[in-house]
């Protein structure tokens, strides 16, 4: 075998990244590439509807779009991936999360949203939240938003022949009518003991009081910290809880799938899980958190959240990105989401929502002010999970209101 | 053979160097950082503020800190003496020439091929559920009612319920390493102490524990760093958010490091403090180890 020379391997090698480079150079004064992190994995549903508007997109545009399915462990990459200078054009996460933990690395798309405006195809108080959060600045564009309230099995209240109630003696009432038909009126998984809790003690409270109440720790002088126990432990003493609760997440929502249990305090993904879980077939009602006696907030006030896409503050190619952003978060690209993935629509104008939410578009369209995850309960990570234990215990009737406030007095002290 | 010292340098130094940037630097980069008040692990060394022993004070002050490391001891001890015991019993079992020797080490190592995800989504729907779980179906079946509604999930016995089914996982790995330690003592210790009519306990009291001692170190040491590495089950048995009753530091440290649905401002320096607190645990371990089981006097 004849041996190359080491000039000629050298000129061989130039050649080839020469050719190599060339290609690209002339495509760059063409065509613009994007590149996409998404938060699904590619099987999903949202990824398949995604990627059916990127290819629109490009179709439509001539942009090239590199779509990475990064999955949940999106979370833990992107930050590290942008500071080690990756190019990643736009981005997925938890809307909250974008606008707070990776708020410094979006571009602001204020300008730009006004100029597409956004504000006609998004949700006040959602993009209110994001604004809110950023101190101004437009972090993400919101997609896939959720609701969230008490979500009922619609036949067993026409069964009972009761109404949606608006307030906690009308709840109350509701719980009776349901027990004495012979179903059990409510379930609570251990994974949204914070959310039960949280909701009831925003009513009192409102968002700002919860959290101030969390994170100064004055449990035992707070009267309503001991009401709003109280009126859980009138839940477990009237007999209005699954024997379970709280369940082993996801087995108490699952009960209402077969057609033991009314009632659950969760968010609008909450149907969708449950029929994959169970193939049941319900129709479904959902109803806002009911108001107390002398509470701060009505059933105006909703945990709501959701998706949100970010345009990274160092893209080259930022109208292009946020361009394509627009595209999935509103119009037939949200319409396409929505009906994929049994969610409700991003933007206001796709007034048709999937038949398994549609009795949740009521509600959640009178929803005038937002809470955050878990209604500012969880404002103080570490007393999160303190709060989570004995509220288990709580609504296992193992310990009493008073004693409810008693350990998280002497927790947060 | 003449030693070549330039071809030495020339093999080792792709795979030591590989080693400083994959093991060292971050290894020196997490205990600085660990005095430093950062973000995130990424950010830039000049964005660091010195904090001194701040980040550990902060994380010894946090009831969820303390609850995941007392949570961890439990792992480590309970389910490590749990887990030696019945290894060992496995190990002595089938070593005494019991009859389809391969087919019970198989089946008793099988838990270790199967993912721990998939192990522990079977404990918690098919043994420990409430309603349709085998615990309860069992308990039920005998008329040990109040047994049968045991809340193997509830608040207070998830931690151990996680334990059982993590010492069910690890059995047959720690088997293995007692096997091999146990076949390595030769035969003839046993037929000698047969003839001078020891039985199998006496045997196994005053052979096979002894000579064991080595395999008994590197075994605790195994389960010491499985145990600090704690993640996947508990991830598993709390699968929306950390709960108190199965949080461990490395969960702990994640949720500072890198956020979580309550956790929104993330602190890699109390991470960083976290995961040194960790290995300076498995440090203490090891001394301990190696102070307490002196290195075998016995030759065989």
């Amino acid at each position: 075998m004849n041996k190359i020379s080491r000039r000629d391997f050298l000129r061989g090698s130039a050649a080839v990244v020469a050719m190599g480079m060339l290609p690209a150079a002339v495509q760059a004064e063409e065509s613009v590439t994007l590149t996409y992190w998404s938060m699904w994995t590619e099987s999903e549903p949202q990824a398949i509807a995604i990627q059916a508007i990127i290819d629109d997109y490009e179709a439509s545009t001539g942009v090239t779009v590199n779509v990475e399915w990064k999955g949940r462990d999106i979370t833990s990459l992107i930050a590290a991936s942008l500071d080690a200078g990756e190019t990643i054009d736009l981005y997925e996460d938890d809307f909250q999360r974008l606008s707070q933990t990776f708020g410094d690395y979006a571009l602001d798309l204020s300008e730009m949203a006004d100029a597409a405006d956004y504000s006609s195809v998004s949700n006040a108080a959602l993009v209110d939240a994001v604004t809110g959060w950023t101190g101004g600045s437009l972090a993400c564009l919101l997609y896939q938003p959720y609701c969230s309230g008490i979500f009922y099995n619609k036949a067993i209240f026409d069964e009972v022949g009761v109404e949606e109630p608006t307030t906690w003696e009308e709840f109350l009432e509701v719980c009776q009518a349901i027990k004495d038909a012979g179903y059990t009126p409510l379930t609570i998984d251990d994974a949204y003991i914070n959310l039960n809790l949280g909701y009831h003690l925003a009513r009192y409270l409102g968002q700002d009081g919860v959290k101030e109440l969390v994170n100064n720790g004055d449990w035992a002088e707070n009267e309503a910290a001991l009401k709003m126990a109280q009126d859980m432990q009138t839940l477990v003493e009237s007999g209005y809880l699954s024997e379970y609760v709280p369940c082993a997440y996801p087995e108490g929502e699952n009960e209402i799938g077969y057609g033991e249990t009314a009632m659950i305090v969760n968010a609008s993904w909450v149907p969708s899980e449950i029929q994959g879980n169970t193939d049941s077939e319900l129709e479904w009602g959902m109803f806002s958190y009911p108001a107390v006696d002398g509470g701060v907030d009505g059933t105006e006030a909703m945990m709501v959240g959701g998706q949100g896409i970010s345009v990274s503050a160092n893209s080259a190619n930022a109208q292009a990105a946020f361009d394509l952003a627009m595209a999935i978060v509103s119009g037939d690209g949200d319409a396409a989401i929505s009906e994929a993935c049994d969610t409700i629509p991003a933007d206001p104008n796709n007034s048709e929502w999937p038949a398994l939410l549609a009795n949740c578009k009521a509600a959640f369209d009178a929803a005038t002010t937002s809470y955050e995850w878990d209604c500012g309960i969880d404002d103080n990570a570490d007393m999160t999970d303190t709060i989570k234990e004995y509220g288990a215990q709580l609504f296992s009737g193992s310990i009493t209101a008073e004693e409810f406030i008693d350990a998280l007095e002497a927790a947060s002290n | 053979m003449k030693k070549d010292k330039k071809m030495m340098v020339l093999f080792l130094s792709p795979a030591l160097l590989i080693f400083a940037i994959v093991f060292i630097y971050p290894v020196i980069r997490t205990v600085l950082m660990s005095f430093f008040e950062v973000t995130r692990p990424s950010t830039a060394i000049s964005e660091w503020v010195f904090t001194g022993l701040g980040n550990y004070l902060n994380i010894f002050s946090k009831n969820t800190f303390r609850r995941s490391m007392s949570n961890l001891l439990m792992i480590w001890f309970v389910g490590g003496i749990a887990t030696m015991i019945l290894s060992l019993t496995f190990a002595v079992i089938l070593t005494s020439g019991v009859r389809f020797k391969s087919f019970f080490r198989a089946v008793i190592y099988l838990p270790n091929v199967v993912s721990a995800v998939a192990l522990a989504a079977m404990w918690m729907y098919y043994v420990f559920s409430e309603r349709y779980g085998l615990l309860h179906n069992i308990f039920g079946a005998l008329g040990l009612t109040s047994l049968s509604k045991i809340k193997w999930l509830g608040t207070d016995m998830k931690l151990w319920s996680m334990i059982i089914a993590f010492v069910f996982g690890a059995v047959g790995y720690y088997m293995l390493i007692w096997i091999s330690g146990i076949e390595k003592i030769p035969q003839d210790l046993f037929e000698a102490s047969k003839i001078d009519g020891a039985g199998r306990i006496r045997q196994f009291r005053y052979i096979t524990l002894p000579l064991l001692k080595g395999t008994l170190k590197m075994n605790l040491t195994f389960w010491s760093v499985n145990a600090v590495a704690f993640f996947v089950w508990s991830k598993m048995f709390s699968p929306v958010d950390s709960e108190n009753s199965t949080i461990v530091p490395m969960i702990y440290m994640y949720e500072l490091v890198f956020g979580s649905k309550t956790v929104t401002t993330t602190d890699a320096g109390a991470g960083a403090a976290v995961g040194c607190v960790l290995a300076l645990c498995v440090l203490v371990i090891f001394f301990l180890i190696n102070r307490l089981l002196k290195e075998d006097d016995l030759e065989f």
